[in-house]
């Protein structure tokens, strides 16, 4: 059986293909301003790369912020169930699932049997989100995928004060203009990063992870799943996981585990 | 009598007034920039140039605002809540002013005034730039609308547009999906005003709001703000003559009953 699953995020549309449960190919664009289009094109191109046409699909599914714009799809499902199934799918031991996209924090408390349980999400700020790390790139001179190997070169991080990401930056352009080392800014703002997401983990860590012992904690071992664009940032992983006191399990390819869990769960045939 | 000044040093302006016999004889207001010193030192002598008057002339000085504490220039400084009830009750002591909302660059805040008019509690939003200055101008260089031409435009929409995120980065974001889907600019600025409305209600609603109400800060020169405030919250607001510099007024006045004492 072949299907797609296709996010539609704020930022990026990321389109996955499976077959019988396995990965064929993907493809990840930028949303734009008109994710119809964009979510079209980022299926053409993964079924391309999988050497299939559209009329071999069986099945289609949407999900992500865009999901209901996207009428080729047979379904749509909300994007807190598909990263939690593509989570789950990926990594068996899941029980918390922290998803870091362009506009959207998620943080999912699974039951064991790999239900949701309770989630939060980031509704009405920017802070901490794959926006405000863009913002910050962009005041700096940098580009977005060069964070997380600068801020890796960072002795002293920078205190960023300010949460708010027009307020950062305005405080990163002061930073800068007194002679501040940009990779110690950089350090500072995965650390600001963290701490939002913190807040928001830590209410539901209790009741899934339990006590981790941090001697014998691995990232394979790890129940907390770290999804999303931004868990592609190894600056941001490693501040997460200071702040939480534990290691995260990020897969190969992040950002696509929600268009993955999408397609997971188009229905069995027949 | 002596002669004082206030001056309020602001994220994004940095204003000074000047009091002699209780009147206003000269103000200034400059880009605050990146040197809050430079700024006030500027802001001063503008202010001494309309004056007519010389730094010896000058008794005392209090200094309030975000950079308060950045300025050689000032004897004392003191809070921005304290200043801007000081200037606002002064300037509106004849309209029983109970409530007043003060929009700055990157805060905003609410002051509610008991019959005495002593400061009976007051809310303060300086951690998110929604409902600051900073969101007004912000957006409207997205619409590519001069900023001191949001009021006059807005008051041509029929039909606001209502603005539905919370965080000025993706307001911007909704903004321009609504230009390229090609919204009327005059509903999008009259929606943005109401958005920062609705916000500063909600705070002012915790503190209390009784009439009278006075809204000062920049934001308050916009005319489509005023005209927003006033369709939700149901009646008339004051608007004093020079919105920006209430609060370096109030500065001057701490300065003067310090003198007087």
């Amino acid at each position: 059986m072949l299907v797609a699953g296709v996010d539609s995020g704020s930022i990026a549309t990321k389109t996955v293909i499976i077959e019988d449960n396995k990965i064929l190919a993907s493809n990840t664009l930028d949303t734009g301003l008109d994710p119809r289009r964009v979510a079209a094109t980022t299926l053409e191109n993964a079924l391309k790369k999988a050497g299939r046409k559209y009329e071999d699909l069986d099945y289609i599914v949407a999900t992500g912020h865009g999901r209901r714009a996207i009428e080729f799809a047979n379904t749509a499902k909300p994007e807190i169930m598909a990263v939690a199934k593509g989570a789950r799918t990926l990594h068996k031991s899941t029980r918390l699932v922290i998803e870091i996209g362009g506009q959207g924090i998620r943080v999912i408390a699974l039951n064991p049997d790999g239900t949701v349980d309770n989630f939060s999400t980031n509704d009405k700020c920017s802070a901490g989100t794959g926006c405000f790390l863009d913002a910050m790139a962009f005041a700096l001179g940098v580009e977005l995928k060069e964070l997380g190997d600068l801020s890796g070169t960072s002795k002293k991080p920078e205190n960023v004060s300010t949460k708010c990401t027009i307020f950062a930056e305005s405080e990163v352009v002061s930073l800068v203009a007194r002679g501040k080392g940009k990779e110690d800014i950089i350090a500072g703002l995965h650390e600001s990063v963290a701490k939002k997401v913190a807040s928001m983990v830590k209410p539901m860590l209790q009741k899934t992870v339990g006590n981790v012992n941090t001697q014998t904690d691995s990232a394979n071992g790890s129940k907390v799943f770290f999804a999303g664009g931004v868990a592609q940032n190894q600056g941001v992983k490693d501040a997460l996981e200071k702040v939480l006191g534990l290691k995260l399990y990020t897969p190969k390819n992040p950002q696509t585990v929600t268009a993955l869990g999408a397609a997971l769960m188009a229905p069995k045939k027949g | 009598m002596p002669i004082t000044a206030g001056i309020d040093i602001g994220s994004t302006y940095t204003k000074v007034v000047i009091l002699n016999d209780l009147k206003r004889v000269g103000y200034g207001i400059v880009p605050t920039g990146a040197s809050s010193e430079q700024a006030s030192q500027k802001c001063m002598d503008k202010a001494l140039e309309m004056a007519g008057l010389s730094r010896e002339d000058i008794k005392y000085k209090v200094s309030t605002g975000y950079g308060r504490r950045v300025t050689t220039l000032s004897d004392e400084t003191i809070s921005e809540i304290s200043a801007n009830a000081r200037g606002s009750k002064w300037l509106g002591r004849e309209l029983g002013i109970r409530t007043i909302i003060d929009i700055g660059g990157q805060d905003t805040k609410v002051i509610a005034l008991d019959d005495n008019l002593d400061i009976l509690n007051f809310a303060m939003n300086d951690k998110c730039a929604a409902g600051t200055g900073r969101f007004l101008e912000v957006l409207a260089k997205v619409l590519d609308v001069p900023l001191d031409d949001m009021g006059k435009i807005s008051l041509e929409s029929k039909n606001p547009i209502d603005i539905t995120t919370t965080c000025l980065v993706f307001a911007k974001s909704e903004v321009a999906s609504n230009i390229a889907n090609g919204k009327k600019k005059e509903d999008l600025i009259a929606g943005i005003h109401r958005a920062i409305a609705r916000r500063l209600i909600v705070m002012a609603k915790k503190v209390g709001i009784r009439k009278e109400v006075f809204f000062d800060g920049g934001p308050a020169r916009n005319i489509g703000m005023r005209k927003v405030f006033e369709d939700e919250l149901g009646f008339k607001i004051n608007v004093p003559k020079f919105p920006q510099i209430v609060t370096a007024t109030g500065a001057a006045l701490i300065a003067r009953d310090k003198l007087t004492k």
